[in-house]
């Protein structure tokens, strides 16, 4: 019978097992809590655990036929696997030569977004995720969008500095304060992979990004970058392995490339849609040889921005409208405004009430709560201009979704599969984006929400340096479009403003 | 001749092209701005007729229902449509001197921006009101406009940016046109732009909608 050593935080035994019995049961039958969404299918991959000299195994599916040591999740990763997703690439852990400065080795791979900054702390010898924290980004006070901070950068001569100096002070901020808790010492943190916008990407080398935003947009670099943390003043292993993960364009980032590969739809899934929606809406289309993707400023509209009432998914913000009363607001407590979610719903309700002509048009003020019911003692409402800003925004999706199809050739039924990344994809729902035209109908049941990709792309490329050779893929068969300059954009642009109820 | 004329100012408000045209769908099969001025043309009705008070009377409508928030993008584009669609078949007129219009405005799109929706809505409205419209394009340089203001001496400049990044650029062209031209009107649009910045950076006019700027010029054609 083989000898099963099983090594979690709280306890560490040894015992013999029937040969061939599978994983799962036996770590269940030890008392450990697993948990199988799929009811050991072998389908979700959520019961991973990690064997030494084998890397990550799928419990349910894994026969023990000889001796070997089981390394279980961290109970802080138990709970992010958890809400992971189905469709996520995994990879077995091989972190590269730098995991051997430490004999306790641990990487950071950071997501650098416009507004929100994500850092997942992983154990390199297991690859067991320790910690994530999304904490704003302090360049925020500079402006909410990249084009405000690249003109901060262009309009103050030590501008993209200054910029620079707000991230690395942040990450070493949070680079103390882990090694502080985890009780490790600032130099087991050994590797640090970033993803983010390529805005982002240059801002952190301290290169002037001002290129990015004049034509022909060109920016200063797009390739990966391997540098030694010492070279940013981090506070981690000075000869700390720090990488930026590779873009495609001004607008295209390693967060977008990174985050495609992250993916790993099913096989059935020949072409499929991927779509970020933020401040600028990124958006792909993959077939099986060319990745056609695009970017289309859809306006901070979604975002909260330009909205009368507007505001992000924070406490307080209406998230989901099903008809006068019958709102769900973040937090269950009083409403002070409305996200990008409950906007769509609302406008897909007023559509379809005949509120909202198909033109746009409405005639007032449509009162969402009153004075009596918001938390802000004023009425919170849509104005005929929020409406407007709506249809921008929505346009500008959806005229880059056309044309990213009409290059590839196919049709909207044709595809698949549609994978809304970030936060934003956890809330929409798809039937009232199709509704109000955001997203094609066709493609309604078929959306799914994919979570951070960009930080799953880091994370991936922390854990595994396999994860270069599927970016280097992906990247080869990437094809950008730019539509500012693209012949239909303009007209697809103006007529996709129009709903079609 | 009022009838043609009233008829041609709907289109043109409505966004009526041609009748092959499906939009707008309540007026499917009915003639368009192309065949009714082409019509009224062939009847005799006077160019500068056609012009004040068809083209101009339906672009004022949309014009003004713009900037009220009654129709959007898509409409006014639709009602520039139609209007280019009439235009085209009175600047032959225009061409021969045989038709006066009331002056010219040189439009573009500054040095590094690409965006021009904004700067097609001014340009179709401002033709559409009677005007010569000299369109550079998108990503113009200071020379360039330079260039062109030396070409046409009377024209009122318009200058278009919708990044704040790009609106720095207008202040780089107006103090080129205005280091040689210095009474030389420029007018200036585009959604980071406000009448501050206008003031700042020494250009004449700012106007957040379109109708603002046709209004401006009438008022300086009117002396």
């Amino acid at each position: 019978m083989p000898r099963l050593k099983i090594l979690s935080k709280e306890v560490s035994l040894t015992e013999k097992v029937p040969r061939g019995a599978m994983l799962l049961d036996i770590l269940r039958t030890a008392g450990h809590e697993m948990y199988t969404p799929c009811g050991g299918q072998g389908t979700c991959g959520k019961c991973r655990v990690y064997v030494r000299d084998r890397g990550y195994v799928t419990s349910c599916l894994f026969p023990v036929m000889e001796d070997m040591e089981i390394v279980l999740p961290e109970p802080s990763e138990a709970s992010i696997m958890a809400e992971q997703y189905a469709h996520t690439r995994q990879l077995p852990a091989d972190p590269g030569p730098s995991a051997r400065l430490s004999a306790h080795p641990y990487g950071v791979a950071v997501d650098l977004g416009t507004t929100s900054l994500v850092f997942h702390f992983v154990n390199l010898m297991t690859g067991a995720l320790v910690e994530t924290r999304a904490i704003l980004n302090p360049q925020a006070k500079y402006g909410a969008d990249v084009i405000s901070r690249i003109n901060y950068c262009v309009l103050n001569p030590q501008g993209a500095r200054i910029l620079q100096q707000e991230i690395i002070n942040t990450v070493n901020a949070e680079l103390l304060r882990f090694a502080g808790n985890a009780g490790t010492g600032k130099t087991d943190v050994v590797r640090i992979c970033f993803t983010g916008n390529t805005t982002m990407l240059h801002i952190l080398l301290g290169v002037d990004p001002g290129p990015i935003a004049y034509v022909p947009f060109t920016p200063a670099f797009t390739e990966e970058k391997i540098l030694r943390a010492a070279d940013l003043d981090l506070e981690c292993h000075p000869g700390g392995e720090v990488k930026i993960l590779p873009s495609l364009s001004a607008y295209i980032g390693s967060d977008i490339v990174a985050g495609i590969a992250s993916l790993k739809p099913s096989t059935a899934h020949k072409n499929y849609l991927f779509l970020d929606l933020g401040t600028n809406g990124e958006m792909a289309l993959c077939t099986p040889d060319r990745i056609y993707c695009c970017s289309s400023a859809a306006g901070p509209a979604f975002e909260g921005a330009n909205i009368e009432h507007g505001m992000g998914a924070a406490e307080g913000a209406i998230m989901s409208y099903d008809g006068p009363g019958r709102f769900r607001i973040i937090g269950d407590t009083r409403p002070t405004g409305i996200c990008g979610s409950g906007l769509i719903d609302l406008v897909a309700w007023l559509l379809a009430g005949g509120r909202i002509s198909g033109d746009g048009y409405m005639a007032g003020d449509f009162i969402i709560a009153t004075a009596a019911e918001s938390a802000t003692g004023q009425a919170i409402c849509l104005t005929p201009k929020d409406v407007r800003e709506v249809q921008l925004a929505k346009s500008a999706v959806a005229s880059g979704i056309n044309i990213l199809l009409s290059h590839a050739g196919l049709s909207a039924d044709q595809i698949d599969a549609l994978y809304l990344a970030g936060g934003f994809g956890n809330y929409i729902r798809p039937a009232n984006a199709a509704s109000i035209g955001l997203i094609p109908r066709e493609l309604c049941a078929r959306a799914m929400p994919a979570g951070n990709t960009s930080g799953t792309g880091a994370l991936l490329s922390l854990r595994s340096v396999s994860f270069d050779g599927i970016l280097e893929e992906i990247l080869s068969r990437m094809k950008n479009l730019e539509l500012s300059d693209h012949p239909d954009f303009v007209m697809q642009f103006a007529m996709n403003m129009e709903f079609h109820t | 001749m009022d009838e043609i004329l009233k008829q041609i100012a709907h289109c043109v408000e409505f966004g009526k092209i041609n009748n092959a045209s499906p939009y707008p769908p309540d007026m499917k099969g009915q003639e368009g701005a192309d065949e009714l001025t082409r019509k009224a043309l062939d009847s005799g009705v006077p160019v500068e007729d056609i012009l004040t008070h068809a083209l101009i009377v339906g672009m004022k409508n949309v014009g003004v229902k713009f900037r009220e928030n009654k129709v959007f993008v898509p409409q006014v584009l639709m009602s520039a449509k139609a209007m280019g669609a009439a235009m085209e078949h009175l600047k032959p007129h225009f061409a021969s001197g045989a038709a006066k219009r009331k002056g010219t405005f040189i439009i573009g799109t500054v040095e590094g921006d690409l965006h021009d929706i904004g700067k097609n809505l001014v340009s179709m409205m401002v033709e559409g009101n009677g005007y010569e419209v000299i369109d550079l394009g998108v990503d113009v340089s200071a020379g360039k406009f330079l260039a062109e203001a030396e070409k046409y001496p009377h024209g009122v400049i318009g200058l278009s940016a919708l990044l704040t990044t790009t609106m720095v650029n207008m202040e780089k062209i107006v103090k080129t046109i205005k280091d040689k031209y210095p009474d030389r009107i420029i007018c200036i649009g585009g959604a980071p732009v406000s009448d501050d910045f206008c003031k700042k950076i020494n250009a004449d006019f700012y106007s957040p909608d379109p109708q603002g700027a046709v209004e401006f010029l009438n008022e300086l054609a009117a002396g």
